[in-house]
Order: C-alpha cells, then structure tokens, then sequence
C-alpha cells in the first residue's frame, strides 16, 4: 500500500484490497446475493418468455395440480401458476426501483445539502426526516391509495417518501465524516472545488452504504407491496402479482393450498434474499469502515 | 429543573409535527377528483341533489375553511358524521378500537414472549449452530408477510384442528369468550413483531456481553445466564420498551392486515372498508388518529429517554 | 479454607498460544506460579501481558482460539465444562482489572456488589453476605463501611473503586490474585496506596500474585519473580534482583535504561538530560517480524535472528532469556546519545 495520509477516506482501503474475498467468507452476503441474482434472471425471463400467460383465463384448466403441463398447477382460472409467479418477479423489482428511486433520488441530495451547509438548514432537514419517519409507510400507501385510487406505482412512491430520512440520515453522516478528513480538508486547501471533492470523495464512500440501505429499502417495498396487493389496494385484479394471488387463493386455502404456498414462498424469499444481502454487506462495510 | 427546556422544545416539535400531519393528511384526500356527495348519491343523481349534499355535507367551502372545521373539530373531540351512513363516526370508530387495542396488546405480549428468551439465547450462544439457527429463524420471520403467517396459522389451528375459530368476531358483549377470537391474530401480529424485537434483543445483549462489568461479574465465578439475568437485565429491558414504544406505527399497520386475514371489525377494517366506499372522512379521521398515536408516543419515547438510560443505543429499522 | 494439592503450582501455564485467525497474539508462554509467589509480567501494550491474564482466569474474549494449557487447582481450564470453570472463578483464580469504572456495573450499589463475590460459591443469606461485604469494605480500608457500602460506584473516587474492586477478589479466598494494571488508571498518588494495600492483602489471605504492568518500578518493588514479555511472546524471565541488575535479553536492558533518564557530560558544558529510547516502535499485532520478535529494533540481530529464540538458561535455571545473542554481564545497555 502506498503511503496514505492521515485520515484518509477508507475507500482506497477497500478498493486496494479488494472486496471478493471477504464477500467469500460471509454466508448472508453469498446467499442473499444468490436468491437476489436467481430472482433477477426470472425477472428478466420472464420479461421476454412465460410458459403460458399469466392473464389468460381457461376455466376448463381450473385448480389442476401440478402436472407436466403446469409446473406448479393452476388457479381456479386456470391461469398457470408458474407464469403468474414469474411475472410477479417483474412486479417485485419494479416495486423496489420506484421505492429506492425516490428514496435515494431525494434523500441522497438533501442529505449532501444537509451535510455541506450544516448549521440550522441541516438540523431542520433533519428534523423534518424525523417526523416523517414515524410515520408508517404502510399507512401513508393507504391514504394515498384511498385519494388517488389504488395503484403500485402510487404506493410505492409513498414507501419512497418514507425511506427518503433514512438515506438523508445516512447520506449526511457519512458526508460528514469524509469531509472533516484530513485528506480532504488538504484537497480544500489547494483549491479544490466543492463539487469535486463531493464527486471524488463523498460519492465513493457513501456509495456503498448507500447499496446496503437500497438493498434493504428493497425487502421493505416487496413486503410492503404485497400487503397492498393482498388487501386489494394494489394494481388492478387481473395483473399477476404476489399478493393478489394469496388474495385469490385464500378462499380455497382449504382444498388447494399450494395457491397460497407458492406466492408466500415467494415473497418469502425475495424479502429475505435482499435482507440477507443488505445486511451482508452491511457487515463487510462496517468495521472496515471504524477501522 | 433543567429537562424543562428540552422537553417544551419536544413538545413544541410535537404540536407542529400534528399540524403538519393533519395538513399533509387533508391535503392528500382533498386532492382528489370527484364529489363524495357524486359518489354517495350515484350516478343517476341529478346536479341539484348533489350540490345540495354538497353543501350539507360542508363540501363547498373553501378548503381552508373545511381544513380548520375538520382540525378545529377533532381538537374538540367531535369526529364528524360518516359521509356514507350519516352517523358519527366515533359511534363506528369506539368498538373498532374495542377490538383493535386488546389485538395490539396481545401481539406486544406475545412477541415479547418470542424476542427476550431467543434474543438472550441467540446472542449468549452466537459462536454455536444454535445461535445462528435462532438468527435465521428471526430473519425467516421478517421475511414472512405477516398475512401469509396468519393464514398458515389459520389453516394450522382452525381448518385442519378445529382448536380456534378461523375468523369473524362476535363482540364483547358476547363475554370474555370472544377473546379466543383474538388468539390467531395476536400470534400472528406477535411473531412478526417478534422477529423484529429479537435482533434488537440480540444486539443489545451481544452489548453487555462484551461489556467490563459483565466480564468482572463472570470473573467472580458467575455463570454466563446468572451474570447476564443480574447485571443486563434493566440495560435490555429498558431500551426493549423504549423500542416497543416505536413500533406501535408498525404493529397498528399490521393489525390492519391481520384484521383482514381473520375478518374482525377493528380499526384496520374500519379503515380498508371506508377507503373502498370512498367514505373520506372516516379516512381522515382514522388515518389522523393513527398518526396521532405514533406521533404521541414516539414523543413520550424521546423524553424518557432523558430520565431511563442515556446511552441507549441501536438502529431503527 | 481452600485445600490445594499438597504441593505443586497454584497456577501452571503450558505453552499457551492466542490466535485471532491467522495471527498469534501470544506465543508459547510458560510459567508456574507457586503458592503464594508473587510474579510480575512486564510487557507494553500489545505484548500480549492481559491476554494471558484473560487466559489464566478463563475469560479470553470470543474469537479467539487458544492452544496449550491453563491448570489451576490441577484442572486444566481449557479442557474442562464452563459450569467447573465458573466454580473455579473466585475461589481459586481471581482478577483486578484496570478500569474499575468500567469493571463495576454502574446501576448496582457497591455493597450488593461485593456482597454478590461472596455469596457465589458459599450459599449465605442477604445479611449474612451483606454483613461480610462491610467487613471487606474495611479490610480494604473504607473508613466507613456500611454507610459507603450503599455507594454507587460513579460517587466513589478512582483509588476507592479500585479497592472495591479488590475486595471482590478477595472474596472467594482466592489461590491467585491476577491484577491487570491494576492503578494505571489512578493517580500517582494514589497509586502507592492501593498497591501497598494488594500486596497486604495477598499476603494475608496467602494468595500467589500476578501483577501486570508495563511500569518496571511498579513491578520491582513487588515481586519476587519478573517475566519480560514481548510480541507475544517471553523474553526473559527470572528473580527480580538478578533481572534487574543483569538483564540478559536487549529488550529488557532497553526497558530498564529507558526508565531512568542519563545525564551526559557534556564537556564543560553544563549537563543535559537525555531521554534513551528504543528505536522503532511497538508493531501491531500481526506486523511482529518472524522468528524474534524484537529483530527489528535490536541493534544485535543477525541472521540467526529470523528463527525463534528459544527460552533458555542463563544463569542458572531461575533466569532464563529467549535470544541468541543476549547481553553479557556487566555491558553498559545505554543506547548512546
């Protein structure tokens, strides 16, 4: 390693020394990066191919077991289970794009502001975050669905409205802390300009936290959204999502409880994979980071 | 008498955190296209019996004028009548809350029966299998939707076992016996909140398991639990209520769902019903309700923190 | 009254190594404590001195893998349940740690403190505990017992926690007493006070002491036996006398001329004081060189340096040295000026 000045911002650390093999050695981060990457690639799949379409009824074909015909069955539609999973992966990561779009495209810059003008703007900022953080996501999504009508995208800005204190929070501390460096504190010194040092030093060194709280922002909307859905406050009846199909299987939880089982599973694993994968990540961040 | 001065300043953060609230809250459900007296009276009604529902209803006043009315109103304590039904609202809302309180209060028990005994045992064992069983069992629990694990339990205990009824409620009136209606859901409610609660127990352990005074007691000769039960005991109990205080806003969301999943006419219902028959200021009113109590209590929350433990630690969420 | 076997060491540690992972933090350290000996570990920070500590008692940290043997009242630490050790806590083997502030729970009165030592490994009633509690309070000289025993520790000066914190480890009737830098965290002039009270203490009850510092004339004046430990690992051990007239390893002579300032004549010029200090610095752990640990600031080293010294003989068998070229009797171990 080169000499590095006092204070250095630790992301030459990281950089130098290469974030694989410590990914290696943490399980969550091996597996949450695993379910993510295998949800993504049916995201994709099934963006281009489905074996059946999701929407399309055949009631002759209604509540079949699995066969070879239908993987995993079909519904009291006749819709194929399988296709309908596989679209709602799409739904899923729609959902959490919208959410840490808002979230990080708002909170990221107020948190910046917060950081580089200090003083009373920032306590306010602050502050605001604060009161808008106790206020439950959920909630805010069923207010505005009530106003506006039930849509994803609707609910999903409003779970990205409530994230937005949490990566202001983070985006500020961090902020913070590289600019009181002594690396950049000297980078200032010889003139640096302002939007540089943001660009070369802050950016790189909130990036990361910022892709642990994204991760976890994710989990937070596929839950949330499924909850919508199952309550009837998400995207129209017949689109193929996750929580509308334990909505519709719920009735028939007694005879065929694989319609239920299969979206719960799902869900279940989605949530956990981003889980597994923020807090992963998480961990090989922080204590690089304090040391 | 110095915590006069930071509590009034918290107070007065709390006065203009309701205001903005119940601004943000009008505005979002003023803001929207369409006539509730349109809706009410359908479509086949003609324009005169509309814009005289509309005005009964106080409709055609300025906003400002309907905001302050309706703010002015709640400060009195007076919730305003049901656009669709007419009656007031605190008739509908006051057995709502019948259901929906001893439903929270269940599930705090309950997870607070999950979370103390697993976090403490997760955190003591971390270095054995059985540590991270636990662990992964908690995240297992925040990855379940909270409805998904109310149907499995549905399914489990009603429809397979007959043990407990799957859904509806028949009121208080019908006796104590109507708490069995509540069983299900408050489990459900309770392990979700549960899994939540467990890492912050185990993190909070894991804290005075690293500590000095932990480890002089261990050198004394006690044993790991001993130790733990008489010297960690208050610094995990405290933040663990401090922490519970927060989460009303998550556990009050839940009910809804759960509310939904086993049919109980609490305020999540209330709620889903009136969002659906468009019945706005029952909207209002409760979604205000729900934001009060969050607001209150994460503001009696704050200012305890001053007088309990000040160096309580640990992240939200 | 606590039996032991007949005869043997109190304490016996056997090639005890600390691993964090790959990097060793100890290093095949051995030594027998005797009844009632009293041995000193000098060693700065990083030498792996509390470590050994931790291990003697039982309490290494989590995350760290230990190799080698602890026996203490013949049981080996390492090998036995938790439940045995926690036994062993207290009545055999107790500790003073450095920062008493920290080491007391700060929302429980002193007295119910010390009355928990004592009622750990003897079944007593409250009063009865609470009663012996007020006692030791006074044999570590609190003027007034049962008014202070009700103290918490934040409203008790830094000397008087420290002497609470000794009235716990002379609860159990202990064999040994490990004090850690025990007043490195008081005043100097309360320093003399509380160590003057330990070595009282450890003689009345007959305990074997460990005393850890990294200040020679603290230890000196205490104990009979002196270990020098460096990088993990021993450099030199023996009688305090013999140690510190003729100290053998380069390391030890370093410690002890840097811990006296040399006046210089210069020439008719008036005289000037000069601070000796050990080239280099304490590497962090994991950084120590292969082979000596002290290779890298010692003026001797050769090539015959990159392999472990082993700890050998010097003069006789009571002092030994880990170094292939230690100090020869009688050499001047000032670092020139």
């Amino acid at each position: 390693m080169t000499a590095t000045m006092p204070g250095s911002p630790p992301a030459v650390a990281i950089r130098r020394d290469g974030i694989w093999p410590r990914v290696r050695r943490s399980p969550s981060t091996l597996a949450g990066g695993i379910i993510v990457a295998f949800f993504a690639l049916a995201a994709l799949a099934a963006a281009v191919w489905t074996p059946y379409d999701p929407l399309a009824i055949a009631p002759s074909a209604a509540l079949h077991g699995p066969s070879w015909a239908h993987l995993m069955g079909t519904d009291q539609y006749g819709r194929d289970v399988l296709s309908r999973l596989m679209a709602g992966t799409q739904v899923a990561f729609y959902v959490g794009v919208i959410a840490v779009a808002i979230a990080a495209g708002i909170g990221v810059p107020a948190g910046l502001l917060a950081a580089t003008r200090g003083g009373p703007l920032g306590e306010v900022v602050m502050r605001v975050g604060d009161v808008i953080y106790g206020f439950p996501a959920l909630l805010a999504a069923i207010t505005v669905s009530a106003a506006l009508g039930a849509s994803t995208t609707v609910s999903m800005i409003a779970i990205g409205v409530a994230y937005i204190p949490v990566f202001a929070r983070v985006t500020r501390a961090t902020a913070l802390t590289v600019l009181s460096s002594g690396y950049v504190l000297a980078a200032r010194a010889y003139g640096r300009r302002p939007l540089g040092i943001i660009r070369r030093h802050v950016l790189p060194n909130v990036a990361p936290i910022l892709i642990v709280q994204a991760s976890l922002l994710y989990a937070v909307a596929i839950l949330a959204e499924a909850g919508l859905e199952f309550l009837g406050l998400g995207a129209a009846p017949p689109a193929a999502t996750w929580g509308s199909m334990i909505s519709g299987g719920r009735d028939y939880l007694a005879s065929d409880p694989m319609l239920t089982f299969w979206p719960s599973l799902a869900i279940t694993l989605a949530v956990l994979g981003f889980s597994l994968l923020g807090d992963g990540l998480r961990e090989i961040l922080d204590p690089r980071l304090r040391r | 008498m110095r915590w006069l001065l930071p509590v009034t300043r918290r107070l007065g953060i709390l006065a203009a955190s309701l205001l903005a609230a119940s601004l943000l809250v009008f505005a979002i459900l003023a803001a929207l296209p369409g006539s509730p007296a349109q809706v009410i009276l359908g479509t086949q009604a003609t324009p005169q019996s509309v814009a005289q529902l509309t005005r009964q209803l106080g409709l055609n006043k300025p906003l400002p004028a309907q905001y302050l009315d309706w703010a002015g109103g709640l400060l009195a304590g007076h919730l305003g009548n049901s656009y669709i039904s007419s009656q007031p609202i605190s008739g509908e809302l006051g057995p709502a809350v019948a259901v929906t309180g001893p439903l929270i209060l269940g599930a705090i028990f309950v997870s607070v029966l999950i979370a103390f005994p697993l976090g403490m045992a997760s955190a003591i064992r971390s270095d054995k299998p059985s540590g991270t069983a636990i662990t992964a069992i908690g995240q297992l629990g925040i990855a379940i939707p909270t409805f998904v694990v109310g149907l499995l339990l549905t399914k489990a205990f009603a429809l397979m076992t007959h043990l407990l009824p799957a859904t509806g409620f028949p009121g208080w009136q019908a006796g104590p016996g109507a708490l069995r209606y509540l069983v299900l859901p408050a489990i459900a409610l309770g392990i979700a909140e549960g899994a939540i609660l467990l890492r912050f127990v185990r993190a909070t352990v894991a804290e005075v398991l690293r500590s000095d005074y932990y480890r002089t007691a261990r050198a004394k000769g006690l044993r790991p639990m001993r130790a733990l039960w008489r010297h960690g005991t208050r610094n995990i109990l405290i933040p663990l209520i401090t922490v519970l205080g927060l989460e009303i806003g998550g556990l009050i969301v839940g009910a809804i769902v759960v509310e939904n999943v086993f049919v109980l006419p609490g305020v999540g219902s209330l709620l889903l019903y009136s969002v659906s028959d468009r019945d706005l200021l029952v909207v209002q009113d409760i979604v205000m309700l729900v934001v009060a109590v969050v607001l209150v209590l994460n503001f009696l929350v704050d200012v305890s923190y001053r007088f309990l433990d000040p160096r309580v630690g640990g992240e939200r969420a | 009254m606590n039996t032991a076997p007949a005869a043997g060491p109190v304490l016996a540690v056997r090639d005890l190594t600390i691993s964090s992972g790959p990097v060793e933090l100890v290093s095949g350290v051995s030594f027998d404590l005797a009844r009632g000996e009293r041995l000193g570990l000098i060693g700065e920070s990083g030498s792996g001195k509390t470590l050994t500590a931790l291990a003697a008692i039982g309490l290494l940290p989590a995350g760290l893998t230990a190799r080698g043997q602890v026996l203490v009242h013949g049981q080996d630490l390492f090998r036995i349940s938790e439940r045995v050790r926690s036994a062993l806590r207290g009545s055999r083997v107790a500790m003073v740690f450095q920062e008493p502030l920290s080491a007391l729970n700060p929302t429980m009165r002193v007295g119910k403190q010390i009355a928990e030592a004592c009622r750990v490994h003897r079944p007593a009633s409250a009063s009865a505990a609470r009663a012996r509690a007020i006692e030791l309070l006074e044999r570590v000289e609190f003027p007034d017992p049962a008014r202070q025993a009700r103290a918490y520790p934040h409203q008790l000066s830094g000397g008087q926690r420290q002497r609470v914190m000794l009235a716990m480890a002379i609860a159990g009737d202990p064999d040994v007493i490990l004090a850690d830098e025990p007043t490195t965290a008081l005043d100097v002039t309360v320093q003399q006070q509380v160590l003057a009270l330990l070595s009282r203490l450890a003689a009345e009850e007959g305990s074997a002491l460990v005393l850890i510092s990294h200040d020679l004339a603290v230890v000196s004046g205490m104990c009979e036996r002196i270990m020098v430990l460096y990088g993990g690992r021993v450099a030199e051990s023996g009688p305090t006398r013999q140690l510190l007239t003729a100290p053998r390893h380069p390391y030890t002579a370093a410690l002890l001329a840097t811990s006296a300032a040399v006046t210089l004549d210069g020439g008719g010029e008036t005289p000037r004081m000069v601070l000796p200090v050990i080239r280099g610095q304490v590497p962090a752990a994991g950084a120590f060189p292969a082979g000596c640990p002290f290779r890298n600031r010692c003026d001797r080293a050769t090539a015959d340096c990159e392999q472990v010294p082993p700890l050998a003989p010097a003069e006789g068998t009571a002092h030994r040295v880990a170094c292939f070229h230690p100090v020869e009797e009688g050499t001047d171990v000032r670092p020139a000026p």
